[in-house]
């Protein structure tokens, strides 16, 4: 028996002996071994309440009936790949169930994004559903000519792609101009594809340049071809100290059909917007920026949305207007400022978002909590807070208060 | 004559920088081949002793060009990050754009910020102003070549014999301790590659808190310039 023991003891002093081990930190091998496909994702749980703003513009138009209080919703993200000896393929779909308290569920399965690519040396080609993410900007892009507008509630979201087909050669050298890019993309628009990125079917391009000179990025971008106007863009970001960073964006659009309360007017339009991020030694990151359109709506034209709303005879057409888009206006100011593990709560952020109207003076107010206390999980709690008189952009909301509760989980 | 006798005055100076700087770069070049690939495991250890890991895959070349890709845990794996001298950037797969980043941050929390994690040679961002012997170790005193640089002043304690260091203290411009570096466990990793495979650090400005950076397959390796550029950051995973 005693050898038994014996035996035993050696095996657990064995089993756990530093040598086995390689010291006190563990390195396991395995964890680093790659394979040519790759599986991950996440899914999301997501729920809302909502508080009316019943005398607003924006309710009588979007709910002329009882609204619902709240909803809930899971979005499953699953992404697959595969590449080997410089070809890859991708897939990202996202798969997403809304319900509501009176049964009126939705299902909803997209591609997120869906190519194929080839690479060797400097050069690689892409064609198939993806995302460019063109512009500097963090709560806004007017230089993303190729992107679906970002959700200003939430601007880091994956986002869907368009079917586009993209080439790309870059160069590296020595000296101030460290790094020459180019980017040559194609898309048709069509019934079947890219509806949003054009009003007429036909075949488009757009390019992009990118510099890194003198420790900038600079970027020079242009679309154009038989769907839409011309548009040209430039951007530029660059490290000021070692916790600051500037950034700029301008676009500038041929042809802008604009849609006003008696019908269309056709003009050229530019956008642009300049921001900032800084770290303070305290750990705060503030995200400024000032985004400036020239084809937002004035406050009269503003007004008389106002009014027609007022009386509409038609709620649907003015509801789908371009007038009850996010940041149908002028002049925004979006600031937002993050915590780092206040109180030495581990894993906490705190933040507060405002995306003011410059011109009217409305705002929105965003403070929120995230906690990430479990490896792989995000725990987010966000209430978002109108303020706006009458006849203001957040002001006519069709809600002046909102809590969001989300809840991500990554594998 | 008064002219020959201060150049007489600095020369020894003049001479204890030029070897400094010889054994700053021979520090560098026994830490990492100039051009090399690597794995990293890093651990945040809170307090209360509870861990958070993060493993990456990192590439560099030359004096200042480095990029690494996060393999594990599951929330960050794509995520890569790139530095060309001072201009440092993020690429988040969901967000899909390279966003700048700036030093000071951290992708990882814990102590680490940017500038550790995406560390360049020391003789590129420093120069050194004093070199002296204590208990058989050199100490060498380094300043900051730019203001760039996460921080201001380094002072190197290192083995006289392996030339490797023990323990680097990073301080600001008046002197104030930031943070404290303990390099470990010398391992052979061959080649020829024999340096300390883990780094402690710890900071009075974050007591109780610890981080470790683990080193596994560092191996000498040559890459084409286009592999430290933007657009690259989202391929990362190829040179695997």
């Amino acid at each position: 028996m005693t050898k038994y023991i014996k035996g035993g003891a050696f095996l657990l002093c064995l089993f756990f002996s530093p040598a086995l081990f390689g010291g006190e930190y563990d390195f396991d091998m395995s964890e680093i071994e790659k394979k040519p496909y790759s599986f991950d994702g996440s899914i999301e749980l997501l729920s809302n309440i909502y508080g009316y703003d019943r005398d607003s513009a924006f309710f009588r138009l979007k709910y002329p009936e009882k609204p619902e209080k709240y909803d809930y919703s899971a979005d499953l993200r699953l992404n697959g790949g595969y590449e080997a000896n410089g070809f890859r393929y991708v897939v990202k779909t996202s798969t997403k169930h809304t319900s509501q308290p009176d049964g009126d569920d939705n299902s909803e399965f997209t591609f997120m994004e869906q190519y194929a690519g080839y690479s060797s040396g400097n050069f690689s080609l892409t064609a198939g559903k993806m995302t460019m993410k063109w512009g500097k900007g963090y709560a806004f892009n007017p230089a993303a000519f190729l992107d679906r507008p970002k959700n200003i509630d939430s601007p880091e979201d994956a986002m869907e792609g368009y079917q586009l087909v993209a080439a790309d050669y870059t160069r590296s050298f020595s000296g101030s101009l460290k790094t020459v890019s180019y980017t040559q993309t194609a898309y048709a628009v069509n019934d079947d594809m890219n509806q949003t990125l054009g009003t007429d079917n036909g075949l488009n391009h757009a390019g992009k340049l990118y510099l890194l000179l003198n420790d900038t990025d600079i970027d020079l971008m242009y679309s154009a071809g038989e769907s839409r106007g011309r548009r040209f863009g430039m951007d530029f970001s660059k490290n000021i100290l070692t916790n600051l960073e500037i950034h700029g964006e301008y676009a500038q659009y041929k042809d802008v059909r604009r849609q006003l309360i008696n019908g269309y007017e056709t003009t050229d339009t530019s956008n642009w917007l300049i921001g900032a991020r800084y770290l303070t030694e305290s750990d705060v990151t503030y995200i400024i920026e000032y985004f400036r359109k020239s084809g937002g709506y004035t406050q009269d034209e503003m007004d008389r949305f106002y009014q027609a709303a007022e009386n509409a005879g038609n709620p649907d057409m003015l509801a789908n207007s371009p007038y009850t888009r996010n940041n149908p206006m002028r002049s925004y100011v979006y600031l937002r400022a993050s915590v780092k593990e206040p109180f030495d709560i581990l894993y906490f952020t705190p933040a507060l978002t405002m995306t003011a109207n410059a011109e009217d003076g409305s705002f929105s107010l965003a403070p929120e909590a995230v906690w990430t206390g479990i490896t792989n999980a995000e725990f987010k709690l966000k209430i978002y807070l109108l303020s706006g008189g009458d006849n203001t952009e957040f002001g006519e909301k069709v809600m002046d208060r909102r809590l969001e509760a989300r809840f991500k989980y990554y594998f | 004559m008064l002219k020959l006798a201060a150049l007489m005055l600095l020369l020894p100076a003049v001479v204890f920088a030029a070897d400094g700087t010889a054994l700053l770069k021979e520090i560098d070049r026994n830490l990492t081949p100039e051009s090399y690939e690597s794995y990293r495991k890093l651990i945040n250890i809170e307090p209360n002793g509870a861990k958070r890991e993060y493993t990456m895959f990192t590439v560099k070349k030359g004096l200042d060009r480095v990029a690494s890709l996060f393999l594990a845990p599951a929330s960050e794996n794509g995520r890569s990050t790139l530095r060309l001298g001072e201009n440092m950037w993020l690429y988040v797969p969901g967000v899909g754009k390279p966003i700048r980043i700036t030093s000071l941050q951290s992708v990882v929390g814990g102590v680490f910020n940017n500038a550790d994690i995406l560390q360049l040679d020391y003789a590129a961002e420093y120069d050194v102003s004093a070199v002296d012997e204590k208990d058989g170790d050199y100490v060498l005193r380094l300043k900051a070549k730019t203001r760039t640089v996460a921080y201001d002043k380094l002072v190197i304690t290192a083995d006289k014999a392996g030339k490797l260091p023990k323990k680097i203290e990073c301080m600001t411009q008046d002197g104030m301790l930031i943070k404290t570096l303990y390099f470990k466990e010398v391992k052979d990793f061959g080649g020829g590659i024999v340096r300390p495979s883990v780094i402690e650090t710890d900071s009075p400005l974050y007591r109780g808190y610890k981080s470790v950076m683990i080193f596994a397959k560092i191996k000498k390796r040559e890459f084409k310039d286009e592999v430290f550029t933007m657009g690259f950051m989202s391929r990362m995973a190829e040179l695997r």
